[in-house]
């Protein structure tokens, strides 16, 4: 989770990932950072997230995210 | 809605006010060192220029103030219009009570094959209201006019200069004198002149500006108004295009038909072949300017 | 029609009156009329090529699988490339169907969501057709999607004063920035841009920004007119732009530029591309040779090259529009190689992203980065590309004669001292509401039926609409 919060960090390092929510819903991240999050995950976590996951719920906070990536076999 | 229909009715007023006093008061504001009221404070005059551009930029007005003590003005921006001269003889005539010794036209070939237009907006500002209409009606029977262009020659035209005129005159002011440019602008040397293309081969006679020319000379010998058109040398690439020489006969013949007076560039000593005279085709650079006017002088003395 | 004209207005007179007359039941049927009349009046033979979209897609969309989809595709695309690009296939004057750049987007839009199913494929083809002709973001966007757009055009809308008011002032708005401070450079800019060579450095720098000016207003006064036409019906569509000149960097210049634009190709180019298979092996061939790249930073080059590129060409078939694309893949991909090496150095020299200086340095940064694609976008030819870019590197001097050559191009010999007075006011006034709108978005909204005055008057005293017809000519 540590890393995972690292990762999060190095793309947006002006929020909070530990504490912050709704980070889809409420347009923190924009679809930048989501399609430069995805690509790092899938590279250090050596994954490939389908679009079919690539909704909001899998995205609004750091705990899904990483839930995500434990679901796909990261 | 009531505040709505106010807001209409308030914006169309005062637009209408607007308009209604640049259309009737553009020519009495107090524009310096240029324009048709200048002329007109300026007093009786020796030497009254009336052309375009050229005129502009090859007349050095300071060479003739000193020459005619004073009494002498250019007003340059007719543009390429014969047809609008000819307003703007009506113009002075109209509002002056001044004698006029001598009034030079110009004598630009390319003037009788443009479209009858307004090539300088400049010119609406300093008419009157009847001669903007004068001018407009011109051009409304030669079929050049749509709705958008009579918006603008109304409208918009000269309204910038209308609302930012206590900033902008006093800039503009210092850039002419007696309606005639003071910059000192150099040639561009020979290499861009030679270069510089410039195609007229598609060009023909517009039956309105050769009328204006005829009209010009008949209000003339109407007044009682001494008179000559002048054809300010122009670089000789320029005067060797076929098409320049042909519209150039064709002026010379309308002259003669109608024994106008003139003075042709060839009956000055001047170097059509030097470049650093000119600045393009047609307009001097200031040492081709100065070079010029003391011939000119001479030529006027002599005539 | 254009929406600044005199048939165009009586028919919104005309159509308003229809729309708020109807019933509860047949209001949206009143739209959709309304729609093919505007269509059929631009383009009467064309109408064939959209209802060709609708109908197919819509029949083929209604089961989302695989096949359907990659037909529609062809279809869609096929048709759009075909008329959009068939100058480049040998064909001349072949006039597109209206609006067809943007319905088709629209088109595969909502096509790319039925199959990802994200959304229930819509079972009624009128309120389909509905959604794709919605007249007015037809001629120039902005690209609705079905999600939005879908609800509120069925809806029934009940006749609301304040929508009309609403309306009528952001249509006012959009007429002030296109008729009053777009059209007033466009001459300018023709005028230096059609023959660089004969301009010098700082002329070429100002057309250059006199084209930013002139580009965002008239497309953002395009879109306030098509958003006020619309909220007058009671709809809303969304924003397509976002102060975008006050953009601290070029990733987020795309995020308030074009943003119906940029989140389609974000969503249905971007997102897809990224996850796909083939990026997926490419990357890690790449990152054979690039050992060293950091985590994710290989997996955006293809996709960044692919949807810059196509954005470029979406412009049209011009081959600078094509430049301009490519441009910005690469400004992208700059961008972020190098965030962590930036990251780290901003760290060491204390950047502090909150200081209004490094704020505007950053605003302007990015600027100059736009105005170097502009060059490239807004040239007429690769050998005036050259020139421009040589001008402005080699050519560039301050000095009392550079400033009078720069004041020639603006039409009336050195008189222009009054033209860029007004410009000047206007282009800061501009700068001076959307700096206050972007601290405080209701800045600026009292006292509309003065500001509504004032626009009123400017507009009819000073709009220069298509270039002036009394341009002084330098004979």
């Amino acid at each position: 989770m540590e890393e995972l919060i690292k990762i999060l960090e190095d793309v947006r390092d002006d929020i909070d990932f530990e504490t912050a929510d709704n980070l889809i819903d409420s347009k923190i991240l924009t679809s930048f950072d989501i399609i430069q999050l995805i690509s790092t995950l899938d590279d250090e976590y050596d994954i490939s997230i389908p679009a079919s996951e690539i909704i909001p719920e899998n995205f609004n906070n750091a705990k899904a995210i990483y839930a995500l990536v434990k679901k796909l076999g990261g | 809605m009531k505040k709505v229909i106010l807001t209409l009715i308030a914006a169309l007023l005062v637009t209408a006010a607007a308009v209604g006093f640049k259309n009737v008061y553009s020519c009495e504001m107090p524009i310096r060192n240029r324009g048709i009221n200048d002329a007109i404070k300026t007093g009786d005059l020796d030497v009254l220029f009336i052309g375009s551009s050229t005129f502009r930029a090859n007349v050095d007005m300071p060479m003739m103030d000193k020459e005619y003590d004073g009494r002498v003005y250019d007003i340059s921006y007719g543009g390429n219009q014969l047809v609008a001269t000819s307003i703007q003889y009506d113009e002075i005539k109209r509002r002056s009570d001044h004698r006029y010794g001598l009034m030079v036209f110009e004598l630009g070939p390319m003037m009788l094959t443009q479209e009858v237009a307004l090539s300088d907006s400049r010119v609406i500002w300093d008419l009157s209201f009847e001669g903007k209409r004068e001018l407009w009606e011109s051009m409304y029977d030669a079929g050049n006019t749509d709705f958008p262009m009579m918006y603008e020659y109304f409208i918009t035209s000269g309204m910038d200069d209308l609302i930012t005129f206590p900033v902008t005159e006093p800039f503009y002011g210092t850039r002419y004198y007696k309606g005639a440019k003071t910059d000192e602008t150099p040639s561009p040397g020979q290499d861009v002149l030679e270069r510089e293309e410039f195609d007229i081969s598609d060009k023909t006679l517009v039956e309105a500006q050769a009328e204006a020319v005829v009209n010009i000379i008949r209000k003339c010998r109407e007044d009682g108004q001494e008179f000559l058109f002048l054809e300010s040398p122009c670089y000789y690439r320029l005067q060797e295009d076929p098409t320049f020489k042909k519209y150039r006969e064709e002026y010379i013949k309308l002259l003669d038909e109608n024994s106008a007076p003139y003075i042709l560039a060839s009956d000055v000593d001047f170097d059509s072949k030097n470049a650093e005279f000119f600045e393009d085709m047609n307009h001097m650079s200031a040492k081709g300017r100065r070079e010029y006017t003391a011939k000119l002088i001479g030529a006027l003395k002599n005539r | 029609m254009s929406l600044i004209s005199l048939p165009f207005f009586i028919f919104m007179c005309c159509f308003l009156a229809a729309y708020y007359l109807a019933g509860e039941k047949n209001q949206w049927k009143v739209l959709l009329i309304g729609n093919a009349f505007f269509y059929a009046w631009s383009n009467p033979v064309y109408i064939i090529f959209i209802s060709i979209s609708i109908v197919s897609t819509w029949y083929l969309m209604r089961n989302p699988v695989k096949k359907n989809f990659m037909l529609t595709i062809v279809i869609n695309l096929g048709l759009l490339i075909a008329f959009k690009y068939s100058v480049n296939f040998g064909i001349r004057d072949l006039i597109a169907p209206l609006g067809i750049s943007f319905y088709t987007f629209m088109t595969l839009g909502y096509a790319h969501d039925c199959y990802d199913k994200k959304i229930k494929p819509c079972e009624s083809l009128p309120e389909y057709a509905l959604f794709i002709s919605y007249f007015p973001q037809l001629t120039q966007g902005p690209i609705g999607t079905y999600q939005e757009m879908h609800d509120q055009l069925v809806t029934y809308h009940r006749y609301d004063r304040q929508n009309i008011k609403e309306g009528g002032y952001r249509i006012l708005i959009g007429v002030f920035k296109k008729l009053v401070i777009a059209g007033r450079v466009g001459f300018y800019i023709d005028t230096v841009y059609s023959n660089p060579k004969g301009y010098g450095g700082l002329t070429l720098i100002v057309a250059t920004l006199f084209y930013l000016v002139q580009m965002y207003a008239d497309f953002s006064g395009y879109m306030d007119i098509v958003c006020g036409i619309s909220k007058m019906l009671g709809i809303n569509l969304k924003e397509n732009f976002r102060r975008p000149y006050l953009s601290k960097s070029i990733p987020e210049y795309w995020r308030r530029w074009h943003i119906s634009l940029n989140e389609w190709f974000m969503n249905h180019l971007y997102m897809p591309s990224v996850t796909s298979g083939w990026n997926r092996k490419l990357s890690r061939l790449l990152g054979k040779i690039f050992t060293k790249a950091k985590k994710g930073t290989l997996r955006l080059i293809f996709p960044t090259m692919l949807v810059w590129t196509v954005t470029g060409i979406w412009h049209g078939a011009k081959s600078s529009y094509l430049g301009w694309g490519i441009y910005f893949a690469f400004v992208m991909l700059v961008s972020f190689c190098t965030q962590s090496y930036v990251k780290k150095l901003n760290a060491k020299i204390h950047w502090n992203p909150d200081n209004i200086f490094i704020k505007i340095f950053q605003v302007i940064r990015t600027l100059v980065i736009l105005s170097f694609g502009e060059m490239i976008y807004r040239s007429e030819s690769f050998s005036d590309m050259v020139a421009i870019f040589k001008g402005v590197f080699t050519d560039t001097r301050i000095s009392g004669s550079e400033i009078a050559a720069a004041m020639v191009p603006f039409g009336n010999g050195n008189q222009a001292a009054a033209s860029i007075l007004i410009l000047a006011v206007l282009v800061i006034a501009q700068a001076v509401i959307e700096i206050a709108k972007e601290k405080d978005e209701k800045a600026f909204t009292g006292h509309r039926y003065i500001y509504a005055f004032a626009m009123l008057t400017v507009i009819v005293l000073f709009q220069v609409a298509g270039g002036s017809n009394f341009m002084y000519q330098a004979f």
